[in-house]
């Protein structure tokens, strides 16, 4: 499955919304999406509630654009992590360099 | 138990294949030692063949291979280190151990159960093992030695070792890992299969600006503090895939703070920043750092640019042993890719299967050919042919992979001679050549037991005692010979040995006694020698364990006889003796020779052919003729086989040799030559003299194909009587 990029706008907050495997197949547009956003918004939210996969080269992207948001000066906030996102984050014990909020619903704590 | 998945099941026969290479490969080295003296580079492949199979092992849950091949492995790292010596006697229990682990592989492979009498042996080694290892005076660096079932190797605890109980794993994946298809979580995931991630940070210095990165490019390392009871090659192998491609240090628990220094200074961060990590995912303490950091500058004063490597040895940081095995490690693995590449397991099923598919193939072919010529279209004709060489070139591919080196067969035998001499209590070195020499796999199969048997058979009765051989003057050390060589269509395999010869007189009086000749039966030497081959015919004085018993040179000959083979003895009294077998190049497909009786066709293996005559009717004798001004003996199939018929009116001489005999075949017409399928004859037909085999016609027709050995031995014989 490959991955679906949709482009909110909420208020002032560009939204990316996430669907699919956030691999490989996807960095590149990914990095292309972000990039884009980060120059047009202050405020860039990526919803990661709809990511079924991730991998490291998708791991890596989001890495990179907190890196690049954080030089830049804009806020870029990663939300409805999905447990694919949060199950890679934990491996890589990435959470605090993301430092966002975490909401765990029920089923992530089964 | 093992796994039933067939996936594992497949690993697991590669495991056994390995495990037998590496056990012949420790073997060989304990061998040379045990003649040339103690190496480091050979107790090194000796340790190295052990804890790779105790490696695999584990993997497969093989509990008592891994128990076993431990404890032989803690001597051996004492040997190693020079702790204690090599000796002729552990040298004896090393070799004994090999052979009790090739059971055990045996064993399991073949699903049988372990008896009473292998795990007595497994009881007795481990002891004799245990025994070995407690006479050893602590080590040199006299810290005490680690006495721990879970540690693959005694590991040495110093001082310097750093607090933690936990691995130490630096991984920087390399560019092209999502490019190859790997992605470096799934080894964290597999990883923690292993054992506890205790400590993780991902690194993210090498990531360059969203901007400017490969998106497909991999910047990702990590450092991993990692907790478990797996031993340095099974975590290894964890990054198996990536070993080439990405810089991986692994440190084993309660490493030397050395050893950390090492890591510090070989990773492509700068060495405060990687101290920092090191400390954060838990590995070292900020003591420790310390310590390292300040080893460090020390050295850099010294003023000389010595290699790390050299200055944490000479510190004695590292133990030598350690740098040099890790050295010789990657060298192997190196060179063992590289083999890899160039090779191929196959099963010998599936080339048995291809090999009888080809002889269906040639039948079929041999039939359009046929069809072809009858229908007398040209073009047919001309394709069948095509077809027929094209037939003839796979044929010769498919055998081809079947061959096997003669040293195959070969190596198996400095063992035995060794063994063999010490039970006789004689001094008998073994030389072999002709390596190079290939043969069908199953021929080497079958051939190995009479080989080994002459082998023995040669020593015993061969090779004198050390006092006999003083008194005639020769040297003290008796020597077997093992050679092969090609020869005109088949393989020669000579087991020679510079002993007294065999004893004419002796041979001859023991078969009149036993009565397979008579006083008056005028034979040659060649003939008495082949006596010793008649059932239950032995003329040793003593029956030993090695041979004697009067069974053996009978079996011989039959197994050598059932793969179409032959044996002679050629020996000189006081100078030993040499024993001739002469194997055919294949059992299972030949060039054949048709030629036709009456209505009937025959085959004649090409190989024996020498050359083809009319039939000179007019000369008045029937039993030979004369060719080139000598008397070439002559054989009238129609009279061996009984056929009633009329004598043809065009007749030929196929004149065909065997070893150094000549005879002329009378035939009726020649038909020519065809490839040939070997079918095993039935039962019914085994005995029937003179035929070896059939085979079937391209029109569907049974041929029997001659069996020349026996028919010139036949007609030699017959010869005799009158």
């Amino acid at each position: 499955m490959s991955m679906d990029i949709q482009q909110e706008q909420n208020g002032a907050v560009q939204r990316l919304r996430l669907c699919g495997d956030l691999d490989i197949y996807a960095a590149a547009s990914l990095r292309e999406h972000i990039l884009k956003a980060l120059e047009q918004s202050h405020q860039v939210e990526l919803l990661l509630e709809e990511i079924a996969e991730v991998d490291g080269a998708g791991l890596q992207v989001l890495v990179a654009a907190k890196a690049e948001a954080l030089r830049l000066g804009v806020a870029l906030y990663l939300s409805g992590h999905s447990r694919a996102v949060l199950d890679a984050m934990q491996l890589c014990r990435l959470m605090p360099y993301f430092g966002d909020p975490i909401l765990l619903t029920r089923d992530m704590t089964g | 138990m093992i796994a039933i998945d067939p996936q594992m099941d497949a690993a697991l026969q590669t495991f056994f294949e390995e495990g037998r290479d590496l056990l012949q490969e420790m073997e060989r080295a304990l061998l040379f030692m045990e003649s040339a003296g103690a190496d480091p580079e050979r107790i090194n492949a000796v340790f190295r063949a052990a804890h790779t199979i105790k490696g695999s092992a584990g993997l497969f849950g093989l509990e008592e291979v891994v128990r076993f091949t431990h404890r032989l492995e803690n001597l051996l790292d004492h040997i190693r280190s020079g702790v204690i010596d090599l000796t002729p006697l552990r040298i004896t229990l090393l070799l004994s151990c090999g052979d009790h682990i090739a059971e055990y592989l045996d064993k399991t492979s073949a699903d049988m159960s372990l008896d009473e009498h292998f795990l007595a042996e497994d009881l007795r080694l481990l002891t004799e093992l245990t025994e070995q290892l407690g006479t050893a005076p602590p080590a040199r660096t006299s810290p005490p030695v680690r006495k721990s079932e879970s540690r693959p190797t005694p590991e040495i605890i110093t001082t310097d070792a750093v607090k933690t109980g936990n691995w130490h794993i630096s991984l920087r994946f390399g560019r092209d890992t999502f490019r190859d298809g790997m992605d470096p979580l799934s080894f964290l995931h597999y990883l923690e299969q292993l054992g506890e991630i205790v400590g993780l940070v991902t690194l993210t210095d090498n990531l360059p600006a969203l901007i400017q990165m490969d998106a497909e490019s991999c910047y990702l390392g990590f450092e991993i503090s990692f907790k478990s009871d797996a031993d340095k090659s099974q975590v290894a192998d964890v990054f198996d895939f990536v070993k080439n491609s990405s810089i991986i240090h692994i440190l084993p628990a309660h490493s030397q703070i050395g050893a950390y220094l090492q890591l510090i200074q070989q990773l492509p961060e700068a060495d405060q920043h990687l101290g920092a990590l090191l400390i954060s995912v838990g590995t070292l303490t900020h003591e420790e750092l310390q310590k390292a950091l300040a080893l460090q500058d020390a050295g850099n004063h010294s003023g000389q640019h010595q290699p790390l490597g050299e200055i944490l040895v000479a510190q004695k940081m590292v133990q030598e042993p350690i740098v040099q095995g890790a050295l010789e490690k990657q060298q192997q693995q190196r060179e063992h890719q590289v083999v890899e590449r160039q090779m191929l397991r196959v099963r010998a099923a599936d080339l048995d299967q291809l090999v009888n598919l080809v002889g269906e193939l040639v039948i079929a072919s041999a039939a359009n050919s046929l069809y072809a010529a009858q229908n007398n279209a040209e073009e047919r004709v001309e394709s069948a042919a095509q077809v027929a060489r094209l037939v003839e070139d796979i044929r010769d591919g498919a055998l081809h992979l079947r061959m096997i080196d003669v040293a195959e067969v070969f190596q198996r035998f400095p063992r035995v001679v060794r063994d063999t001499a010490r039970t006789l209590g004689k001094n008998i070195r073994l030389e072999i050549s002709g390596e190079g020499t290939e043969l069908d796999k199953s021929m080497a199969e079958k051939i190995t037991d009479p080989l080994m048997h002459l082998v023995r058979n040669a020593m015993d009765h061969g090779i004198e005692s050390a006092e006999r051989r003083h008194a005639l003057g020769k040297p003290a050390q008796g020597c077997i010979s093992l050679h092969a060589c090609h020869d005109a269509g088949g393989i020669i395999i000579e087991v020679r040995d510079d002993g007294g010869g065999l004893n004419r007189e002796k041979i001859l009086g023991k078969a009149i006694e036993k009565g397979l000749v008579t006083p008056e039966q005028q034979l040659s030497d060649q003939e008495i020698y082949a006596l010793i081959f008649a059932p239950g015919f032995s003329t040793a004085d003593q029956v030993s364990d090695i041979s004697g018993r009067g069974v053996g040179m009978d079996v011989v000959r039959q197994n050598i006889e059932a793969i179409r083979g032959s044996i002679e003895i050629h020996s000189t009294p006081g100078a030993g003796s040499t024993m001739r077998i002469r194997l055919p190049l294949t059992l299972s497909i030949i060039d054949g020779f048709l030629v036709k009786l009456a209505t009937d066709t025959f085959v004649i293996p090409a190989e024996s052919v020498e050359e083809c005559l009319e039939y000179p009717e007019q000369q008045g004798t029937v039993g030979y003729m004369v060719l080139r001004d000598q008397a070439l003996p002559l054989l009238h199939l129609t009279g061996v086989f009984r056929f009633d018929a009329q004598p043809e009116k065009r007749r030929n001489v196929i004149v065909v040799r065997h070893g150094q005999d000549r005879v002329g075949m009378v035939v009726g017409a020649i038909l020519g030559n065809q490839q040939t399928v070997i079918k095993p004859l039935g039962k019914l037909f085994d005995q029937v003299p003179g035929i070896s085999a059939a085979t079937i016609l391209g029109n569907g027709d049974v041929a029997p194909i001659l069996d020349i050995p026996a028919l010139i031995h036949h007609h030699a014989s017959a010869k005799h009587i009158h």
